[in-house]
């Protein structure tokens, strides 16, 4: 198993079989999209439903550096286009984390003409509960 | 190869989204190692190149093989495919990188992956803030769905 680094922050995301797994050393960019704002998103539409679905609405993208070290990046996205399963994200940074249960869409795997290998997975809140820090 | 990854579409105009983002990225927050440093599986029991010599790209590989890689090895050659076998205990022919151990750098930012209309960037010097930022916002949403 490859080495783990002591980044500042920590990220685990479940693999298909459910089981957590760090993968921080790979990822280069985590991002978290949420609704802009509670007044912005009430005036989108008048249906107190649809406003609570719009509020619900996150979406996550993680890239990062391909590995295909057991239990690494590529180990728990690769069954992600055979694959429909949740998966819990954690996210770990200053002692706070962040846990949504996340579906991810892809897992698209790009050569640079560097000859580098990089991965970007884009997914969506599973579950429609708001995720929040503790 | 760059492909735009398949995913699942947002229900809400992109103006009406914001983006927590934290970012490490390899110019600046990893470094390049050796196969010993990240343990690398051919490196610990040597690995197969199977080469396609009937192509220009298949000959430049082989010659390169044979001739500037510096590796020992064994070859087979089969109906213009050869085979290398390299034995364990030599750098593998990947770049591997592994982490600085940099904090990642830490911003939010209007929009998401379609764009950011707004043009908004704040950028997060300490992660403290940037953690209560963005859990100030989440509890937001989190009031508004409990009152319904």
């Amino acid at each position: 198993m490859a080495k783990q680094g002591g980044l500042g922050f920590s990220i685990a995301i479940d693999d298909s079989g459910g089981v957590a797994r760090t993968i921080s050393n790979d990822i280069t960019n985590f991002q978290f999209a949420t609704p802009r704002g509670v007044q912005d998103v009430t005036g989108v539409d008048r249906s107190a439903i649809e406003r609570l679905l719009l509020l619900a609405d996150f979406s996550i993208t993680l890239n990062g550096v391909h590995n295909n070290a057991a239990n690494f990046s590529h180990s728990v996205f690769k069954t992600v286009p055979s694959t429909s399963v949740n998966r819990t994200t954690t996210l770990v940074i200053s002692g706070q984390t962040l846990a949504p249960e996340v579906l991810y869409s892809d897992y698209a795997v790009t050569r640079g003409q560097d000859g580098s290998l990089t991965w970007s997975s884009p997914g969506v809140l599973a579950d429609g509960t708001v995720p929040t820090w503790s | 190869m760059t492909r735009e990854p398949f995913r699942i579409p947002s229900r809400l105009p992109v103006a009406e989204v914001k983006t927590y983002a934290l970012a490490a990225p390899q110019a600046t927050h990893f470094r390049r190692a050796s196969c010993q440093e990240v343990e690398c599986a051919e490196y610990a029991r040597g690995w197969l190149s199977m080469i396609d010599v009937s192509t220009p790209l298949g000959q430049n590989q082989a010659y390169y093989i044979r001739m500037r890689s510096g590796r020992s090895f064994t070859a087979s050659e089969v109906d213009g495919m050869v085979t290398f076998s390299f034995p364990a205990g030599q750098q593998c022919f990947a770049q591997h990188t592994v982490p600085l151990e940099r904090d990642p750098i830490l911003f939010v930012r209007g929009g998401d992956w379609r764009g950011n209309p707004s043009g908004f960037v704040r950028r997060h010097t300490r992660a403290e803030d940037w953690v209560d930022d963005f859990a100030t916002h989440q509890q937001a949403i989190v009031d508004q769905f409990e009152k319904g």
